[in-house]
């Protein structure tokens, strides 16, 4: 009975405890959502993306950079399909269709990476439901220019194409969170952690040896040559012979990274200075010759007798006239195809085989660039009937036209092959040098007599032989011509040509060499003295304004 | 039991009413802390605010900054310069350029010098003359 009448107070006793445990495990252990939801009243993690590297020429000036742009969401929860038609030229055609009807969920991007001019009139809208993350996004102000060179990035920033795919690990910079503390009203006070701010920096730079305006003389002047004769593809490439420095690389037609449009035709996206294997034709000549004459093969006072056509094997080499009896620096100045064969008729295919690899046909050049082709070299045992014949004339062997600017940059520089390089230095984030391009001496080639006097040759073809129409009064060029047919499946294809043009100026002490490739040009002529050479002596005019 | 605490010394009374003092210094002295301590946490926040407020500043010059790198990368574009110059200036390429190499004057011993001096002006003249004559031929010849 007394038990019974101390009850209540028992009854709330034990009801006290109970709050007060719970009070206690809310406040001290309380569940994991509470606490989350709680923290998030206080503090945010803010996801900060990080702008790519920069890639700058020779002289710093910009060729990629990343800009800031604004990103569009909306939460369909809050939005008004009403209001869809405001967004009318502002956002794709197809995300305004979509979020003029009702969708599910709370997120639904409309419109990615937009420019202020455009991001601007979209805020300024003031849309419910409508909201935007700030990201950056890769421009290249110099459009066209350089486009094989420079590549492009995906979306998300990631290197698809070029330097931006090559270089994409010192490049990109992923995204990072920061911890930012809030205050009552939702805004941000502080940076929570000491050093960090609320953006990401990313001061990685890769430079490149090009210059931009050496580059812009390349580009148009090689497009005007592929818009004059109807070619299908050009390249050109722009050395510094001493060193394999590349000044400048074009190849055509090329595309606007800053225009996706432009992608769709694929041939557009192919580096043809790297990733073109052609038959080089009669500008291989003078490294076979040099070859020849340091070997003592031939020697400079050898006579052969060109009658306009020899039987070699099981074909019949023919000449564009009878050149009668030649030396060999008569036979590259007037690239007399007989004066080779019967040169090379007695050479041991074996050791051609290994010379024309340390020039570097049939290996990759090792430039700083994706995408690039190593070229075609029948293997020496396989070298049967005329196979000897037409490799001395440039035909029965592919090359990208950066090896044979490699190669003949050789006869230029006193006999030496320099692995070429396109970067001039990486910088890491923070600054830290990463990478230096640097001359490498691949394999000592020629003599340095050899190497003299293939330059005299040289210089004599543009004077009096083939290429008379790349001279440039003052410029001292010397060169080569060549005129190369197309192969195609069961022989070479009628009417289809590659004219191309190697030179280097002056040619005593050549500070620059330029290739031209104009690839089956389908208007006026052919011939590589006709079509390559005049680009090239509109190009070396240029830049010698400059220079 | 009353007769004895009626016999409480006097002195303990005033020892209690020191400590009283003492108690209500202390608590002020307490309460004082806290107020400062509230004080410079609502100073820090103030310096927080004003951080926070340098942050976004620094943001957006930052941005402004992109901005213009970008626009100046463009306008640097050698392809704009070149159709600028060609289109708003009036700029015409020859089309048979000649190069002149001019070396360089090579300067002699110091006794020499004024006739040097005076030799190379004739001789920078002359090339002068040369020089321009030739880019007329040039000129004329387009």
């Amino acid at each position: 009975m007394k038990g019974l009448r101390k009850s209540p107070w028992l009854l709330l006793a034990a009801f006290i405890l109970a709050l007060l445990f719970r009070l206690y495990s809310l406040q001290v252990d309380p569940d994991p959502r509470i606490r989350s939801q709680a923290g998030s009243q206080y503090w945010a993690r803010l996801r900060v993306t990080a702008p790519r590297g920069i890639i700058r020429d020779r002289n710093g000036i910009a060729l990629a950079i990343s800009a800031p742009a604004l990103s569009f969401f909306i939460d369909p929860t809050l939005w008004d399909p009403g209001n869809a038609p405001l967004l009318q030229d502002l956002i794709p055609r197809s995300r305004l269709e979509r979020i003029s009807g009702s969708i599910g969920g709370r997120y639904y991007p409309i419109a990615r990476k937009v420019d202020p001019p455009i991001s601007d009139r979209v805020i300024n809208l003031r849309l419910p439901g409508l909201f935007w993350v700030k990201e950056t996004k890769r421009v290249y102000p110099q459009g066209n220019t350089l486009s094989h060179v420079l590549g492009f990035c995906d979306i998300d920033d990631r290197g698809l194409a070029g330097a931006e795919l090559f270089w994409d690990s010192v490049l990109y910079a992923p995204p990072e969170g920061r911890i930012i503390a809030k205050d009552a009203r939702g805004d941000f006070v502080d940076v929570a952690i000491p050093g960090l701010t609320m953006t990401a920096d990313n001061d990685s730079l890769v430079q490149l040896t090009i210059d931009s305006r050496l580059q812009h003389i390349l580009e148009r002047r090689l497009r005007e040559g592929v818009l004059q004769h109807k070619a299908e593809w050009a390249a050109a490439v722009l050395l510094e012979p001493s060193t394999g420095m590349i000044l400048g690389m074009a190849s055509l037609p090329d595309f606007d990274p800053n225009d996706r449009n432009t992608f769709a035709d694929k041939e557009s996206l192919r580096n043809n200075a790297l990733s073109r294997v052609f038959e080089p034709g009669s500008t291989l000549k003078p490294i076979i010759m040099a070859n020849l004459i340091d070997n003592g093969e031939v020697s400079q006072s050898t006579t052969v007798n060109c009658q306009g056509k020899i039987r070699f094997a099981d074909v019949t080499i023919h000449d564009i006239k009878a050149h009668g009896r030649m030396n060999p620096t008569y036979i590259i100045a007037d690239s007399c195809n007989i004066g080779m064969v019967t040169s090379v008729r007695n050479s041991d295919p074996f050791r051609t085989y290994s010379f024309l690899r340390r020039c570097g046909f049939g290996n990759l050049t090792g430039v700083e660039m994706p995408g690039e082709e190593s070229g075609l070299m029948i293997p020496p045992s396989q070298w049967r009937g005329s196979v000897p014949a037409t490799i001395s004339i440039g035909h029965g062997i592919g090359v990208t036209p950066l090896q044979l600017a490699v190669a003949t940059s050789s006869i230029a520089n006193g006999g030496k092959i320099m692995k070429p390089f396109i970067v001039s230095e990486i910088r890491s984030r923070g600054g830290a040098l990463k990478y230096q391009g640097r001359p490498v001496v691949v394999s000592e080639l020629l003599s340095a007599r050899t190497a003299q006097w293939m330059r005299d040759a040289m210089r004599l073809a543009v004077e009096k032989g083939t290429g008379r129409s790349a001279d440039v009064p003052g410029a001292k060029v010397a060169g080569k011509t060549g005129t190369a047919q197309v192969p195609g499946a069961g022989g070479y294809l009628k009417g289809d040509y590659t004219p191309s043009f190697v030179g280097f100026w002056p040619f005593n002490d050549p500070k620059f060499l330029l290739l031209v490739v104009i690839g089956n040009p389908r208007a006026g002529d052919f011939l590589g003295g006709k079509v390559a050479a005049p680009v090239f002596r509109s190009i070396v005019q240029d830049i010698e304004q400059i220079s | 039991m009353n007769s004895y605490t009626l016999e409480l010394p006097c002195g303990n009374d005033i020892r209690t009413r020191g400590r009283g003092t003492t108690w209500i210094l202390l608590c002020g002295a307490i309460v004082a802390l806290l107020m400062g301590l509230v004080a410079l946490r609502l100073y820090s926040l103030n310096l927080e605010y004003q951080l926070a407020d340098i942050q976004r500043q620094i943001v957006l010059r930052e941005e402004e900054q992109s901005r213009l790198e970008k626009d100046l990368a463009g306008l640097l574009n050698p392809t704009r310069v070149y159709s600028y110059a060609r289109s708003e200036l009036g700029m015409k390429a020859s089309s048979n350029i000649g190069l002149v190499k001019v070396a360089a004057v090579s300067t002699g011993a110091p006794v020499d010098q004024e006739e040097n001096r005076a030799g190379s002006g004739v001789i920078r003249k002359a090339l002068v003359w040369l020089a321009d004559s030739v880019s007329k031929k040039a000129s004329a010849r387009q």
